[in-house]
């Protein structure tokens, strides 16, 4: 694996293969596809630092989407990005009146990130309860506690967006 | 359990959010980039290509904090006449980017404070989507937090090594960001060097609100920790304390006159937003348009009043750190921390043994 890892052909699998995988969670996280991008970035240039590790396919795609957990967070508690504005907080301000905004994907922005991110594992990436586990961490009753929580918090900012019309 | 939720459109909708073919040739770039650094580190050096990554990543840090990394410090004080002659420990921060170490003196001991106008509000995301969550007085507080940058403790035989703040409204934060390469695929939130986690009590807030309304991103707050060195290398050795750990200053919205600059801080940050707004709807994206007269303004009250702020909270303000030998010997010193003007006429934090 760590031979293959060396070379150009692998380069582009990876990011033909994963980069729009990690830009979503990087997004779901930051909230801003600027900052998505730099995780992007900085997940794979830590790749390359990491490669050694990276036992098999499975692990490498597992690898991947906790670094850019933990890069995307790390990215958010940079000072500087809390002093910016983000599409949750133009929303927020009742100011923005754009369409997209009403997507069901930005107004889960409004979700804290501890849900959000679990339901983004778990629905779109199709993660079963106990990989979203050992993925973040975290207890398999903390993972269904907070997706039911999540749900529950989304459904009442769904009925207030008026989303289902 | 996937009945009660859009998934379908979920994903429909996600699928849309994707990189453009030039931004993935811009990964490919990069990772050929660090690939070929990472085979000239191996041939000099196998930390080479931490160098290289720091100084990208300082690159970065650079460009964006715009001249916020200060004054360098170096320490020395290990004048215990009890302890072997290999136990000692000192702290060492670095001139961030140039690499090099600056002795300022005995009587000081360098945090160098990058970001001066750092800071979040908690969050309440119960009653009605995001809203800022209010203290016990219905007031908005701010926290603004400082790097511990770059402050490295040195010494030999260290088992431990414990910070303790010891005022009202001063607390830490700890980021198991895992900058350490080594731990980098274990969970985030989750350093096993991290040993003891001091309950907090200097926050006017308590840790379930904290956890509630932090957005869960900003990490553990505590009193103090104790970090585990880990390295049983033989030797000096240095243990990095930058990005695992910074310093919170909390407004106290009881003290009148903080209360009153933070009025007016909350005032102009309140009216930049409403710009910030105006200009994302000029001109489509958030960030876009040129930053107008009246932002710089506001942006400097904001400034004025947090270092008010800063300055009256850390009056008298002490942060205690003992350092735990391997042969259970201890160390301990007091350190004053402080928030002085400079001469370049910003704020920055300042260290001094108390």
């Amino acid at each position: 694996m760590n031979d293959f890892l060396c070379t150009d052909e692998f380069l582009t699998k990876i990011v033909n293969e994963y980069s729009d995988t990690i830009y979503r969670i990087a997004f779901n996280i930051t909230k801003n596809p600027d900052d998505a991008f730099d995780v992007c970035q900085d997940v794979y240039v830590r790749l390359i630092k990491n490669k050694h590790k990276i036992k098999n396919e499975e692990h490498l795609k597992s690898w991947l989407l906790r670094a850019a957990i933990n890069c995307a967070k790390s990215n958010c508690t940079q000072a500087y990005k809390r002093h910016s504005v983000g599409i949750s907080d133009v929303k927020e301000s009742d100011l923005a009146q754009n369409d997209k905004h009403d997507s069901l994907v930005y107004l889960l922005m409004k979700l804290p990130e501890k849900y959000r991110t679990i339901i983004h594992l778990f629905y779109y990436e199709d993660m079963k309860i106990a990989e979203i586990a050992k993925l973040l961490g975290i207890t398999q009753s903390a993972v269904k506690s907070r997706l039911s929580r999540g749900r529950e918090k989304l459904k009442i900012i769904l009925e207030k967006e008026n989303y289902y019309g | 359990m996937a009945d009660e939720f859009d998934s379908k459109t979920y994903k429909n909708e996600y699928d849309n959010i994707r990189l453009t073919q030039n931004q993935k040739n811009i990964l490919l770039t990069k990772m050929k980039e660090a690939e070929i650094n990472a085979i000239k580190a191996d041939s000099k050096s196998e930390k080479a290509l931490d160098v290289f990554y720091n100084v990208w990543m300082r690159a970065v840090a650079v460009t964006l904090a715009v001249a916020l990394i200060g004054a360098a410090a170096y320490f020395c004080f290990n004048n215990n006449p009890n302890n072997s002659r290999k136990n000692s420990f000192s702290f060492v921060v670095n001139a961030a980017e140039t690499g090099e170490n600056t002795e300022i003196g005995s009587s000081e001991i360098g945090f160098s404070s990058g970001m001066s106008t750092s800071g979040f509000a908690l969050k309440n995301f119960t009653d009605s989507g995001v809203e800022i969550y209010l203290n016990k007085q219905g007031k908005r507080d701010y926290f603004i937090n400082y790097e511990l940058t770059n402050l490295y403790v040195v010494g030999e035989n260290i088992d431990t090594v414990t910070f303790t703040a010891n005022k009202n409204y001063t607390y830490f934060v700890l980021y198991p960001g895992n900058t350490n390469e080594e731990e980098f695929d274990i969970p985030q939130w989750v350093n096993s060097n991290f040993t003891e986690v001091q309950p907090l009590s200097n926050s006017q807030y308590s840790k379930e609100e904290l956890d509630e309304h932090g957005d869960g991103m900003y990490g553990v707050f505590c009193d103090g920790f104790t970090y585990k060195n880990k390295n049983t290398a033989a030797g000096k050795q240095r243990i990095s304390m930058d990005k695992i750990a910074q310093l919170v200053i909390e407004t106290d919205r009881t003290d009148n006159e903080i209360d009153k600059w933070m009025e007016q801080f909350c005032k102009a940050s309140d009216k930049n937003l409403e710009y910030k707004v105006q200009r994302y709807h000029e001109t489509g994206g958030v960030g876009g348009g040129e930053i107008t007269d009246a932002e710089k303004k506001n942006e400097q009250i904001m400034q004025e009043n947090l270092d008010k702020i800063v300055k009256k909270t850390l009056e008298n303000a002490t942060v205690d750190v003992t350092v735990k030998f391997k042969d259970g010997t201890e160390d301990k010193k007091s350190i004053m921390i402080g928030y002085e003007k400079t001469e370049d006429g910003y704020y920055w934090m300042t260290a001094k043994l108390a």
